[in-house]
């Protein structure tokens, strides 16, 4: 009898690891889960990751991924986090426990993916997020299966920095939603303003489901600063544009983070948004790009796809594009697309994508470098390279 | 000093809506004895169904007038469910009620137009006009004009026609009315569509200001409530001026507060309601009110 | 023995303005009426008294349609109207100036009026006005005046003067001289005396017989629901039931 049960136990045992094997190495699919905004404040974002995720999986699996010496093709499983944190964490382990996904896309941004970093990294899933927080991928021993393809904060704090440098601004103001994504960027201007580098003279925040900063607005200009940081995404980056020009402070001094994205002038802040600066890829003015290097070719591919398919370009779209060929490269180098070897392998990762370039290493999950990153301005409706 | 200007004339726009919202809601109260947590989804359906016309392409006020006409018809299905239940006396179910329809139109709005918030034009161009330093937008200035007009058209419509006397009559006493030939039910039916009609145009002046979506109808319902309360639920008069005080409150807290909780403005409106009722349940105008039977 | 009251005392054969038959009304699970038959004829004034709780109040109630009958039924001008709400039996004439007075104390004067003759062309009220102006000048010195601060006398006429803007075929009055000063009392009952001999059809329910008698020239006796007796004023002033209902008040 016990002999009997110990035997029905271990063919249960044995059945439920060969299940997992074959969703993991012998069908002909790889699934991977995306985890992201189609609904809720972020849906703006969730729209554009859905749009470039299909896009680019149409393109892989037209040839299909060598997986050692089988050809493999993958397959997106998307739900919706409602832009909730909570909502999130259940997507996340669904993917995980019930459709036993290999690697996870998403969060789509710092909120929804803060709240799943921990699980994520318990379960042993390799996850590449949109989020653009530090706080993700930092500290690096507690994520070591966690990647993000934005730039890290004080990467994009700097790049506006070397400007402000340049131009002979000292004293800025920071308007930032209050969520996790607004915390860090107001942090990195904190630490800016501690270290002496600049002279953070006023800090508003606003919820993340307000629509009006007129407030915020009137006391950051009361302060008189030389330059206005706005640390926000659409629409709210679109209303801070427009409640700034209505406040009539000049546009040549507003800089927005690589959140607000290529819908701020569509979407909502309109003609407002002229003059403004914003801190993104080369990518977004994809059609101005001439460089021939990997980099810049890859970018400008991307665009061109992209707004074929599309019509607008989204500043979001080559976050989640390069989120999926960045797994995709891991797999093929990899040679096997099992869980572990996808983290492995992007660890190791150097990797030219739409959204800039990518280089990975034990220290570092944290995105494009610096170098990928441009300061764009909107002139005549469209973004525009600086020189 | 010129920051508290602009505090208040910012505030001033957004309690304009409330004040709408409000004022529905106490003509409603007065005359049906219903209180609607359902108007705040008749700004939503007003703003959202504009915004998304004028997307399209429709001309802004063709796009006004159907926005209108769309919040008019839910009004009066709002109506018509909810008011067997107050014939009946069964305050509980119709606040249960107008809560579930609540409910029930930000999802069916949801379904069909989605989350994504939508953007109005403003109804003229113009950059901001600059007036001692505070900062004027043309939107601003149609959305205060377009409330003033609408008011000055409600207060003619109460004081100088015989539906306004009825309804006044009704709110007054229902039975009195009755006897004299005023029918309730109908009077209740006219108060429903003009308090959805109103709550439309508040959404519609807004929407090139703060972009409507499917989701801002129960908050706004509740700060409409509250101005309503805060002028004494009695008076139409008192929900216009609670209204536009919430606006102004709202603003002036959020310009005053440190920038860490200026975040919070939601908090502040319904501090504001919470201190109210504990205070002066009655509302903040029930000192100047007139004797009512 | 109702039924015998109320017909023995029946004026000619032409359809009355009420018939009420056999009407059983009351608030949530008490009765208040037991069956009661009532007639009112064309250029009639009649008069209903009783005690306190007789159910006359009830009774009017229920004929405006302000209360639903649980059995019986509410005939006017030979039409059944016990379904019909109240607004409706208002605008075909049944009109009643309810206990207490009710005006609409937010209101002017001559908005009240108005009101009163909201089922009619806005050409009709002028005349209406007038008619009533007539009948109660102190209405018309106080035309602009909030209706709610008047004397309960001032406020008495303007509720009778809002239900004759209506031009009611029948009208209804319940208690007219309850809460006024001896001298308002005389004023509306000699109101409703002038009203009576414009042949105005009138019931009125009073707990003052002195106003009931003057007013009326035929009168029905109710006590606990039930319809005791019915008759002439002059008859009715010899009842001993009814000097049993008004416990020794002095019946002239």
């Amino acid at each position: 009898m016990a002999v009997g049960l110990a035997a029905v136990l271990t063919l249960g045992v044995g059945a439920g690891c060969a299940k997992q094997e074959s969703a993991a190495s012998d069908s002909t699919e790889i699934p991977i889960g995306v985890d992201i905004e189609k609904s809720g404040p972020a849906s703006v974002q969730g729209e554009a990751y859905e749009r470039a995720l299909k896009l680019v999986a149409r393109q892989i699996n037209a040839n299909g991924v060598k997986v050692g010496n089988q050809t493999k093709k993958i397959k997106l499983i998307v739900r919706d986090n409602k832009s909730d944190p909570a909502e999130s964490l259940s997507v996340a382990k669904s993917l995980i426990d019930n459709d036993n996904v290999a690697a996870i896309i998403g969060g789509g941004a710092s909120p929804t993916t803060m709240s799943i970093v921990d699980t994520v990294e318990a379960k042993k899933v390799p996850l590449v997020s949109m989020g653009s927080s530090g706080a993700i991928v930092q500290p690096i021993d507690k994520r070591k299966y966690i990647f993000k393809t934005p730039g890290n904060t004080p990467v994009i704090a700097d790049v506006m920095l070397k400007q402000f440098q340049r131009k002979g601004i000292k004293k800025i103001a920071v308007l930032s939603v209050d969520n996790a994504y607004g915390a860090a960027g107001l942090k990195a201007w904190q630490d800016l303003d501690k270290a002496g580098k600049i002279d953070l003279v006023d800090n508003e925040k606003f919820g993340d489901k307000d629509k009006d900063f007129t407030v915020q607005v009137t006391k950051a200009v009361a302060k008189h600063p030389d330059a206005v940081v706005v640390w926000a995404i659409p629409p709210q980056a679109g209303i801070a544009a427009q409640n700034l020009r209505q406040a009539k402070y000049p546009s040549n001094q507003v800089y927005f983070d690589t959140g607000a994205g290529a819908e701020l002038f569509v979407k909502g802040a309109g003609s407002a948004s002229e003059g403004m600066y914003m801190v993104h890829s080369r990518v977004l003015a994809g059609d101005q790009i001439t460089a021939t290097t990997p980099a810049a070719q890859a970018e400008k591919k991307f665009f061109t796809d992209y707004s074929r398919d599309y019509g607008n370009f989204s500043g979001f779209a080559p976050m989640a594009a390069d989120a999926l060929s960045l797994i995709v490269q891991a797999i093929t180098k990899g040679g096997r697309a099992d869980r572990e070897t996808i983290r492995d392998s992007l660890e190791k990762l150097t990797f030219d994508g739409a959204f800039g370039t990518y280089q990975f290493s034990p220290t570092n999950h944290g995105g494009v470098d610096e170098s990928s990153l441009a300061l764009l301005v909107v002139k005549n409706g469209t973004w525009t390279l600086t020189s | 000093m010129t920051s508290l200007a602009q505090f208040v004339v910012t505030g001033f726009t957004t309690g304009a809506t409330y004040a709408l919202v409000g004022l529905g809601i106490a003509l409603i109260a007065q005359v049906t004895g219903v209180i609607s947590f359902a108007q705040g989804e008749f700004v939503m359906l007003g703003g959202l169904t504009f915004a998304l016309l004028e997307e399209k392409g429709l001309a802004a006020p063709l796009a006004a007038l159907v926005a209108i006409v769309l919040a008019c018809a839910v009004g009066v299905v709002l109506e018509r469910l909810v008011l067997p239940r107050a014939r009946a006396g069964r305050t509980d179910q119709t606040i249960m009620l107008t809560i579930g329809a609540s409910i029930v139109i930000e999802g069916v709005a949801l379904v069909v137009v989605g989350t994504e918030p939508h953007f109005a034009r403003p109804f003229t161009k113009g950059s901001a006009l600059s007036v001692g330093g505070v900062h004027i937008t043309p939107q601003y200035v149609w959305v205060v004009a377009i409330t003033a007009v609408v008011l000055v058209a409600m207060w003619l419509l109460l004081t100088r026609t015989r539906v306004g006397w009825a309804m006044r009559a009704t709110a007054m006493d229902a039975e009195a009315a009755q006897l004299s030939g005023i029918s309730p039910s109908r009077m209740s039916l006219i108060v429903f569509v003009v308090a959805a009609a109103l709550g439309a145009i508040g959404g519609i002046v807004l929407a090139p200001l703060q972009s409507p979506d499917a989701g801002i109808g129960i908050a706004l319902g509740l700060k409409g409530f509250a101005a309503a309360v805060i002028g004494g639920l009695g008076r139409p008069a008192g929900a216009v001026v609670g209204g536009l005080a919430l606006g102004i409150v709202e603003r002036v807290a959020a310009g005053y507060l440190p920038g860490d909780f200026s975040g919070y403005s939601d908090a502040i409106a319904f501090a504001l309601l919470l201190l109210v009722l504990l205070v002066r349940p009655t509302g903040l105008l029930s000192a100047l009110r007139v004797e009512r039977v | 023995m109702t039924d015998d009251a109320s017909t023995s005392t029946e004026p000619g054969t032409s359809t009355p303005v009420l018939r009420v038959r056999g009407l059983v009304a009351g608030y949530d699970r008490i009765e208040a009426l037991h069956g009661v038959d009532v007639e009112v004829h064309q250029g009639e004034a009649v008069t209903l008294i009783g005690s306190n709780g007789a159910g006359k109040t009830t009774l009017l109630r229920t004929i405006a349609g302000l209360m639903r009958p649980w059995r019986g039924t509410v005939e006017f001008l030979g039409e059944d109207v016990s379904r019909w709400p109240a607004e409706r039996r208002a605008r075909a004439g049944l009109a009643l100036v309810p206990e207490g007075r009710r005006v609409f104390a937010g209101l002017t004067v001559e908005e009240n009026l108005r009101l009163g003759g909201y089922p009619h062309p806005r050409s009709l009220a002028a005349d209406g006005l007038a008619t009533v102006y007539e009948l109660f000048p102190k209405l018309r010195d106080r035309r602009t005046q909030a209706a709610g601060t008047m004397s309960g006398g001032e406020q008495q006429m303007l509720a009778i003067g809002r239900a004759m803007m209506s031009r009611p075929k029948l009208l209804l009055l319940d208690e007219p001289s309850l809460g006024l000063a001896p001298l308002a009392v005389r004023e509306v009952a000699d109101a409703l005396v002038e009203l009576a001999g414009r042949d105005t059809t009138l019931a009125l329910v009073e707990q003052n017989a002195t106003v009931a008698f003057h007013v009326a020239r035929r009168g029905y006796l109710l006590d606990r629901g039930t319809l005791v007796t019915a008759g002439s004023v002059a008859e009715l002033r010899e009842d001993p039931r009814v000097h049993e209902a008004y416990l020794g008040q002095p019946v002239k």
